[in-house]
C-alpha cells in the first residue's frame, strides 16, 4: 500500500495535516484443555487515518483496505474534521519524525511459526503439569506466536516501520483429591517462541495446584505482606500507569497532578519507563506518532520526576514529548508507558519471607483492575497466598480482600524490594515487602 | 458480495475434505465521539469487514480468518484452517441442533448514518458542559458510542442466518475534588436501538446527575470492612450473577473442569427464591437471536427455584456434557473462534418491595450499580469480586449515609444460597462501551434482575 499517496490525497482534499498508521498482525495460536482443543491462524491489516483541518481533528480506522475502502476512509475523515469543533489546545501533529536504535525486537522463526511448531511447545507445557504433581491435570491454556508490523507516516515525514514478535503461553492446572480442589494459573511471555519456558510453567502450575488443595480461609486481621513480583506488576499497571499520563494530569484526573519534585513514595521506590531496552517488552524505536522513544525515569528514590507525554500534551505545555504516544488504528493517541519498571532492590524473595513475623505471601489476586487510579484506592481479592509465621511459610490460604491507598502504601509501608524481576508485557517488577496492612477474610 | 464469499469458502472447505465447516462474515462499524473538559477530543469511526472459517477435519478443529476479501485470499484462509486442524489429534463431536435459516433485524427508527455529524458532536459537547458546570467538578469526559453490526453465518449442515443491529449509548465520567481528596463516578446508558434512543432522553440532566453523585461521593467515607448483609440493586444483581455464577455455568469451563459447578446439575446452588435465565432477546439487553455457530438462542433456564438445571453450551460442550445446544457459542468478531458466552443473564423477579427489604435490615449496605467498574471471577477456586458505585449504609431499617470505594467479594457456592428476598422489579441493561472478557475476547452482554437481599458478602473497606 502506498501510504504516501494517502497523505497526498488527504492534503489535496483539504486537510491541513494528515497522518497514516498501518498495522499488520498475524498470529498462530493453539487453545488447550488437557489436550490441544483447536488451532487458529489470523491475519489482519488495519489502517488509521488522522487528519486536522486547522484545529479540528478526526480519526477514521478501517479494515477494508481496497481502494474504495481507503477512499471512503479519507472522505469520512475529512468530513468529520470539517464538522468537529476546533480544539483550542491543538498545535500540530508531531514534527520530529525519527527513530531510536533499539536492539532486535523481531524473531523470524516466531513470525513464521506454524501450528506444528506451537504443538511441540504445547505438548511440553501439558506434559509437565503432571511432572509438577501426578494427580494434577491441565484444564485450560493457550500457546501463541504473533508478529506485528507498524508503519507510520505523516505530512511531516516518514514512512517509518517497526516490527516485533511476541510469543506467550498460559496454563490453568487443577487437582481433585478427597473432595477438595486445588487450582493454579501460570504464564510466560517472550519475544520468541523458543524462549518460552513451557516446562517450568507447567511444572509450577501442577505443583502449586497440589499445594492449594489444602488452602484454608484467611482470618480478617492485620498482616505484613510479601507481594510476589507478578502481583506487584499488575498493581503498577492499574494504579501508576494512568496516574503518570500527562493527559490525565492535565485534565484533572490524576492524584499526581501538581506534585512534580515531591517525594510521593519511599526512597526505596524508583520507577522508570523503558522505551529502548529490547528485553523490556513494549520497547520500540518510535512511538505511535513517529516520535523517537527514550527511557524516562518517572520516580527516582521516591521523588516524582516527570509525567509521560505525547505530542498533544507536550505542546500544550510548550515542552518536548517523551515519546509515549500510544494508539490503536482507530483511536486517538494518548500517553502510555512503553514498559514501566519498578527498579529491583537487593533482597532475595526468601529473605523477604524470612524477615516476616506474622504475614502473608500473596501469589495470586483477581480484581485488582477494579481499583481506582483517580482516588488511589487499591483493592485486590487474594485467591492464592501462604500464611507466614516467624519467617516460615505455614500453610496455603485463599479468599481475602486487600484494601489500601496505593500512595500511602508506597510512601509509608514499603519495607524492602526484592531482586526477582518478573517481566510482563508493558511492565516489570520484583517482589515487595509491605508493613502491616488490614485484610478482610472471605 | 460477502455472502457469496462465505458460500464460496464453505464449498472450498468441503472440497478439501472438511467433515464440517462454518463460515462467518461480518461488517462492523463503530462511531465514537469523546469530549474531554468541554473540548471535542476525538471523533472517530471504525469500519471492519472480514471472514472467519472453522472446520472439522479428521475430527479436529481448525480456524482461520482474514480481512483480505478476494478469492485467492479466501482460498488460502480455508486451507490454513485445514492445516490448523491437522495439529490436534483429539476427536471432537458436535451437539445436534436443528439447522435454522432466516434473517433477524433488531428494531430501530432512525439510522445513525441519517443523523448529521455536527448534531451528534453538539449533543455530546452540551452534555459534557452540563456535567462540568456543577460546583466541585474538576474534570469531565463524555462519550457517544454507536455500533452497527451485520453478521452472516453459514454452515455445512444447513444453517444460514443473518443479523443486523444498532447499539447506541452515552457515557459520562465526572471527577470531584474536595480538600485534597479526589473521586470519580461514571455512568452509561445504552440501548439496542437507533438514534431515537438518544433523542428521547435529556443527556445534560444525565451528566449533571453523575456530577452531583461524584460531588457527594468525594466527601463520603469508605464502608466498614467485614461481613455484612446487603441489598443489591438490579445493576448490582446483574454483576453478581454474571461474575459469581454466570461464568461458572459456561459449558466449556464445566467440561474442561475449570468450573466449581461441574457435576452439580440438580443440586441446590441457590436459595429457593432464585430462578436465573439466559435469554438472547430480552427487553433492555443485548440482541443475540442466534450465536456464531448458527444456533438459535432461546431462553435457557439455568437455575430454577434454587436448583441447578442446565449449563450454557455451544455445540462442542453440549456434546461433551450430553446437554442440549443452548446457542451460547459466541465470538468477539470474525477473527475469533466461538466460545461459550453468556448473552443476557438475569434473575427473574419475586414479590418483595424495596422498602420492605430495607426494613428487614438492622445493619447492612445498599449496593448501587451506578458507577461500578465491573468484576472478575476465578471459576475454579470459586471466588469472585466486583466493585459497586457509591452506595448507602443501612441502619435500623433505613437508608443511611453514602459510602464510596465499595468492593465486594464472595464465594460462588455460598452467595446465592444466602438470598433472603427477591424484589418484584426487573431491569436489564447493556453497554456499547464495554463487554465481558474471556480468553482475550470481549463480547457485548446484558444483565440485571430485581433488587435482592443477601445474607452476607465480604466488603473491603476500613
Amino acid at each position: 500500500m502506498d501510504v504516501e499517496k494517502i497523505i497526498e490525497k488527504a492534503i489535496k482534499l483539504g486537510a491541513s495535516e494528515a497522518e497514516v498508521y498501518l498495522s499488520r498482525v498475524s498470529e498462530t495460536s493453539l487453545t488447550l484443555s488437557d489436550v490441544i482443543e483447536a488451532s487458529k491462524f489470523t491475519k489482519l491489516s488495519s489502517l488509521g487515518v488522522r487528519v486536522a483541518v486547522n484545529k479540528s481533528v478526526a480519526i477514521v480506522g478501517t479494515q477494508d483496505l481496497s481502494s474504495e475502502g481507503i477512499e471512503k476512509t479519507l472522505n469520512s475523515a475529512i468530513s468529520l474534521a470539517r464538522v468537529s469543533s476546533p480544539d483550542p489546545n491543538w498545535v500540530s501533529m508531531n514534527k520530529k519524525i525519527s527513530q531510536t536504535h533499539v536492539g532486535n525486537l523481531f524473531d523470524e522463526d516466531t513470525a513464521n511459526a506454524t501450528p506444528e511448531d506451537l504443538k511441540q511447545v504445547a505438548m511440553d507445557l501439558l506434559n509437565s503439569v503432571i511432572d509438577g504433581y501426578r494427580n494434577a491435570r491441565p484444564v485450560r491454556g493457550a500457546v501463541s506466536a504473533r508478529s506485528t508490523e507498524i508503519t507510520y507516516m505523516s505530512c511531516y515525514g516518514g514512512p517509518l516501520t517497526r516490527s516485533e514478535t511476541l510469543s506467550g503461553l498460559y496454563i490453568y492446572a487443577r487437582v481433585d483429591e478427597g473432595g477438595k480442589t486445588g487450582t493454579y494459573r501460570e504464564h510466560d511471555i517472550q519475544r520468541s517462541l523458543k524462549k518460552l519456558r513451557a516446562r517450568e510453567v507447567g511444572f509450577e502450575a501442577g505443583s502449586r495446584a497440589r499445594e492449594f488443595l489444602d488452602a484454608g480461609g484467611l482470618p480478617s486481621g492485620t498482616y505484613e505482606l510479601v507481594l510476589l513480583n507478578r502481583v506487584v506488576s499488575s498493581i503498577l499497571s492499574v494504579m501508576i500507569a494512568p496516574a503518570v499520563s500527562a493527559l490525565n494530569v492535565q485534565q484533572g484526573r490524576s492524584p499526581l497532578s501538581g506534585r512534580l519534585g515531591e517525594e510521593i513514595a519511599s526512597e526505596y521506590v524508583s520507577l522508570v519507563d523503558l522505551g529502548t531496552l529490547p528485553e523490556a517488552l513494549g520497547s520500540k524505536p518510535f512511538d505511535d506518532e513517529g516520535y523517537p522513544t527514550r527511557d524516562t525515569p518517572v520516580l527516582e528514590k521516591g521523588v516524582l520526576k516527570t509525567y509521560l507525554y505525547d505530542t498533544y500534551t507536550a505542546l500544550k505545555e510548550g515542552r518536548e514529548s517523551t515519546g509515549n504516544a500510544s494508539r490503536t488504528f482507530s483511536t486517538a493517541p494518548a500517553p502510555q508507558p512503553h514498559h514501566l519498571r519498578l527498579v529491583p532492590g537487593k533482597a532475595q524473595l526468601d529473605e523477604l519471607i524470612s524477615e516476616t513475623r506474622e504475614g502473608v505471601l500473596v501469589l495470586g489476586t483477581i480484581g485488582e483492575w477494579l481499583s481506582n487510579p483517580v482516588s488511589g484506592h487499591l483493592n485486590a481479592t487474594i485467591t492464592h497466598a501462604y500464611l507466614i509465621r516467624k519467617g516460615e511459610l505455614i500453610k496455603p490460604v485463599k479468599g481475602a480482600v486487600l484494601t489500601s491507598n496505593i500512595y500511602e502504601l508506597l510512601k509509608h509501608s514499603v519495607e524492602a524490594i526484592g531482586r526477582d524481576l518478573r517481566i510482563e508485557y508493558g511492565v516489570s517488577a520484583p517482589s515487595l515487602k509491605i508493613r502491616e496492612t488490614k485484610i478482610a477474610g472471605i | 458480495m460477502l455472502k457469496d464469499l462465505a458460500q464460496n469458502a464453505l464449498k472450498i472447505a468441503e472440497v478439501l475434505g472438511a467433515s464440517y465447516a462454518e463460515v462467518r462474515t461480518q461488517l462492523i462499524s463503530y462511531e465514537l465521539i469523546t469530549v474531554d473538559n468541554s473540548v471535542l477530543r476525538e471523533f472517530s469511526r471504525t469500519y471492519r469487514a472480514g471472514l472467519g472459517i472453522r472446520v472439522l477435519y479428521n475430527g479436529s478443529f481448525g480456524f482461520s480468518s482474514t480481512n483480505e476479501l478476494d478469492k485467492d485470499s479466501i482460498r488460502e484462509t480455508v486451507s490454513r484452517a485445514i492445516t490448523a486442524a491437522r495439529v490436534s489429534k483429539t476427536t471432537r463431536t458436535l451437539g445436534e441442533r436443528e439447522p435454522s435459516r432466516g434473517r433477524y433485524v433488531a428494531q430501530w427508527k432512525i439510522r445513525s448514518e441519517d443523523v448529521s455529524d455536527d448534531v451528534k458532536a453538539e449533543l455530546i459537547i452540551r452534555a459534557n458542559k452540563a456535567g462540568l458546570g456543577i460546583d466541585g467538578i474538576k474534570s469531565s469526559v463524555s462519550r457517544l458510542g454507536i455500533q452497527h453490526d451485520w453478521r452472516y453465518v453459514v454452515s455445512s449442515d444447513g444453517a444460514e442466518l443473518e443479523y443486523e443491529s444498532y447499539l447506541t449509548g452515552v457515557a459520562h465520567l465526572s471527577v470531584a475534588v474536595e480538600s485534597g481528596s479526589m473521586e470519580r463516578v461514571s455512568n452509561q446508558e445504552s440501548s439496542v436501538s437507533g438514534w431515537e434512543f438518544i433523542e428521547k432522553k435529556d443527556w445534560e440532566e444525565f451528566a449533571r446527575n453523575v456530577s452531583e453523585l461524584a460531588r457527594e461521593a468525594v466527601k463520603a467515607p469508605l464502608p466498614p470492612a467485614g461481613r455484612t448483609r446487603v441489598i443489591a440493586d438490579p445493576e448490582m444483581v446483574g454483576l453478581i450473577l454474571h461474575e459469581a455464577f454466570g461464568h461458572a455455568t459456561e459449558g466449556d469451563l464445566v467440561a474442561s473442569g475449570t468450573s466449581i459447578l461441574k457435576n452439580r446439575l440438580g443440586e441446590e446452588v441457590a436459595s429457593p427464591l432464585v430462578t436465573i435465565v439466559d435469554d438472547g432477546l430480552i427487553e433492555g439487553g443485548y440482541y443475540v437471536p442466534f450465536d456464531d455457530e448458527g444456533s438459535l438462542k432461546k431462553r435457557t433456564v439455568v437455575v430454577e427455584e434454587g436448583l441447578l438445571r442446565s449449563f450454557l453450551t455451544n455445540r462442542e460442550s453440549a456434546a461433551r456434557l450430553e446437554l442440549p445446544v443452548s446457542g451460547n457459542g459466541r465470538a468477539q468478531d470474525f477473527t475469533h473462534i466461538p466460545i461459550v458466552r453468556q448473552t443476557n443473564f438475569f434473575m427473574l423477579p419475586g414479590d418483595w418491595g424495596l422498602e420492605e427489604m430495607v426494613k428487614e435490615v438492622k445493619e447492612g449496605l445498599y449496593l448501587v450499580g451506578k458507577g461500578s467498574s465491573g468484576g472478575q471471577v476465578d471459576t475454579g477456586a470459586g471466588t469472585f469480586t466486583f466493585s459497586a458505585g457509591p452506595s448507602r449504609l443501612i441502619r435500623n431499617g433505613e437508608l443511611g449515609g453514602l459510602v464510596r470505594g465499595v468492593v465486594v467479594s464472595g464465594s460462588i457456592l455460598e452467595t446465592l444460597k444466602g438470598v433472603e428476598a427477591v424484589g418484584k422489579d426487573l431491569r436489564i441493561t447493556t453497554s456499547v462501551f464495554g463487554g465481558c472478557g474471556k480468553d482475550s475476547q470481549i463480547v457485548r452482554v446484558g444483565d440485571g434482575g430485581p433488587h435482592i437481599l443477601v445474607r452476607e458478602l465480604i466488603v473491603g473497606g476500613e
